[in-house]
């Protein structure tokens, strides 16, 4: 309870017990008027470490629980899609005979399909084929997607002007339509480029899904990249430094190169991460309908598939895969979004 | 403003041209023409046949011909599926059926979406906020096959309480409508959500408060009416992907719409079909959008009032 006399922060009125306790301060000491030793100078020295832009992001990143949980899940996703196959018995394309159409057990935790493949060695593959389809995809946005943001957004005027309307124009263009028309037109060429040609023969594992998927990326997906950049780069390119790297005879190219793009830095690794969920989304949906990756090979949308035919006498062989690739993508989202607010705090709301 | 939907009809009308290109060509690609089959007919007959349907003519009169079929109506017979049957036909007759359960989880999407939103908004930063919030990030998470294999699984093999197969009865609408909308529901909801918090800092809903308007009056009636904004740009994208998201609880719950054709007439290569439906699909997207982007003006006045009359 306040009496009267001392009225609370931010009132009118003057705190007389204050005013009145002013002239009550300790009285000087003799070396107080002193000047200060080299060694009291010291003291007031406080040497800070710099800390640069990633160490920064960093620190962010490590505050944000969420994030760092769903680095937690990559990391051990990773580690089950690649390292895990190693510590199997199994092979993906191993038939067990007389192991058919088993439950969960120890040998088998996942239990076996139809084929007495081993389904735990079979979602490790699968695994690993989603996250390097989410990888690869997103790499190919990235280099597609930065370079034609850059120059258009460098260029700016009539040169941006049509760029710009061809990415409206592309944006426009319903995605999933293309690619479910690209893996079904590609699949002969393809199989024949596979035939003939040495070096397609080591792509024709993949299958013509994949490969289309990579191509609808390239052809498609870059659309979002380049918008951002762009707009990055609108911004960047009316700065002083830009100014003094021209004045100093660097191209354009170089300008791009060295100046321009390592400041967009954070806003690339956010879109190229939140990219990866994406593909993988894509690929499972693909795979899902028959028409992504070709067997023997497995990813986690053919393995729901093949699982959707026994649904009503098997129906745990769906429930791993669709929950493995549920939290797979849960994960990459979560943790783009929080390097996101790391490297990039202005977006954050 | 005319003159701006002029532009966007003209847009659109160049994209829907790009994709019927896009998608002429790639079916010519292909190599072996649509009469090759097992017993390969004499050279005579596949003459015969291509001047009938006018192969034999150079690939951009055969492009011009489809486009001017095409732009009457007119998409040719299917070769396998349903031999000689007209594609508008077989378009017109399957379309009915994913268009109703398509729209039957866009409105779901939205009328459920959208309240959630403003819950959301309205004890953001409780337990109400952070439950919900958790719910709908976990939502755009998971691809709409496992929703869709997850509840047959439940309801349908586990407590067998829902019909799995076709759409007889109002029961089967259920698992297929909400596995299709829960997606959009949970993007609509974030959007709602962060296009509400942004409203709710603004100066006239302080004005609307400090006229003493109850709160839950502020929240859903002049904060939501500019929160919707965003949610009517989004009916675009949301439009393609309840089209596309129907191959997948199509194929899940064996529903003989125009989305599981398309996947099998893919598989069984049976062009025509797939070109007239993919250009049908294209159209349709391509209009809503369309019909969003005139909306968005028509709804927000500030848009116009920035650039002037035109």
């Amino acid at each position: 309870m306040r009496d009267a006399m001392s009225p609370g922060f931010g009132s009118l009125q003057p705190d007389m017990e204050s005013i009145l306790a002013m002239g009550q301060c300790p009285p000087f000491r003799e070396d107080d008027f002193e000047p200060a030793t080299q060694s009291e100078k010291e003291t007031f020295i406080e040497v800070r470490k710099s800390m640069s832009y990633w160490q920064d992001a960093w620190r962010r990143l490590k505050k944000n629980k969420v994030a760092m949980v769903a680095l937690g899940v990559i990391i051990l996703f990773l580690l089950f899609a690649f390292v895990g196959p190693l510590f199997s018995p199994y092979s993906y394309e191993q038939q067990i005979r007389g192991a058919e159409n088993l439950a969960s057990s120890l040998a088998h935790p996942f239990g076996t399909d139809s084929l007495g493949r081993d389904l735990l060695v079979r979602v490790m593959y699968g695994s690993r084929i989603s996250l390097a389809v989410g990888v690869i995809a997103s790499l190919i946005v990235l280099v597609i997607g930065s370079i034609y943001g850059s120059v258009s957004g460098y260029l700016g005027g009539r040169v941006d002007d049509i760029m710009m309307r061809i990415v409206e124009l592309i944006y426009s263009i319903p995605d999933v339509l293309v690619v479910l028309l690209l893996s079904t037109v590609l699949k002969v060429p393809l199989q024949q480029a596979f035939n003939s040609n040495n070096f397609f023969r080591f792509l024709s594992t993949l299958g013509p899904g994949l490969i289309s998927i990579f191509i609808v990326f390239g052809m498609l997906y870059w659309v979002g990249m380049a918008r951002i950049l762009r707009g990055q780069i609108l911004q960047l390119k009316q700065q002083e430094y830009v100014t003094a790297a021209r004045a100093l005879g660097a191209n354009s190219s170089r300008i791009i190169r060295r100046h321009l793009l390592p400041n967009c830095i954070g806003q690339i690794i956010v879109t190229t991460m939140l990219q990866i969920p994406s593909a993988i989304f894509l690929e499972s949906f693909l795979s899902f309908l028959g028409l992504g990756i070709a067997a023997p090979l497995a990813s986690l949308g053919s393995l729901c598939s093949d699982a959707l035919n026994g649904i009503y006498t098997y129906p745990m062989r769906l429930v791993f895969p669709a929950v493995i690739l549920s939290i797979l993508i849960l994960a990459f989202n979560l943790f783009g979004d929080g390097l996101r607010d790391a490297l990039d705090p202005r977006l954050k709301k | 403003m005319v003159k701006y939907i002029l532009k966007r009809i003209l847009m659109a009308a160049v994209t829907v041209l790009l994709i019927a290109c896009i998608t002429f060509g790639l079916m010519n690609m292909v190599p072996g023409g649509p009469f090759l089959s097992e017993k390969a007919p004499s050279q005579a007959v596949l003459d015969a046949l291509n001047e009938k349907y006018g192969l034999d003519q150079p690939v951009i009169v055969q492009l011009k011909n489809y486009l001017i079929h095409a732009a009457q109506g007119d998409f040719g017979v299917s070769f396998k599926m349903q031999k000689n049957r007209p594609v508008t036909t077989i378009i017109s007759e399957l379309f009915p059926i994913s268009a109703k359960v398509g729209a039957i989880a866009l409105v779901f999407a939205v009328l459920i979406g959208v309240p959630i939103g403003c819950i959301e908004a309205y004890f953001r930063g409780k337990a109400v906020d952070n439950a919900l919030t958790v719910i709908s990030t976990i939502g755009i998470a998971i691809p709409t096959f496992v929703v869709a294999t997850m509840l047959l699984i439940l309801f349908g093999v586990v407590w067998k309480v829902l019909p799995t197969v076709g759409l007889t009865t109002w029961q089967s609408y259920l698992m297929p409508c909400f596995s299709l909308g829960l997606y959009p529901m949970c993007y609509v909801a974030r959007l709602t959500r962060s296009s509400m918090l942004d409203a709710i800092g603004q100066d006239y809903i302080k004005t609307a408060r400090a006229k003493g308007l109850p709160t839950n009056r502020i929240i859903f009636k002049h904060a939501l009416r500019n929160s919707l904004i965003p949610v009517i740009t989004y009916l675009g994208p949301l439009t393609a992907y309840i089209l596309t998201g129907g191959f997948v609880v199509e194929k899940v719950f064996s529903i003989g719409g125009l989305g599981r054709y398309f996947i099998q007439s893919l598989l069984n290569r049976d062009y025509p079909l797939i070109m007239g439906t993919t250009i049908f699909l294209a159209i349709i997207i391509v209009t809503m959008n369309l019909i969003v982007d005139i909306l968005y003006k028509v709804v927000d006045p500030r848009i116009n009032l920035t650039k002037g009359v035109d």
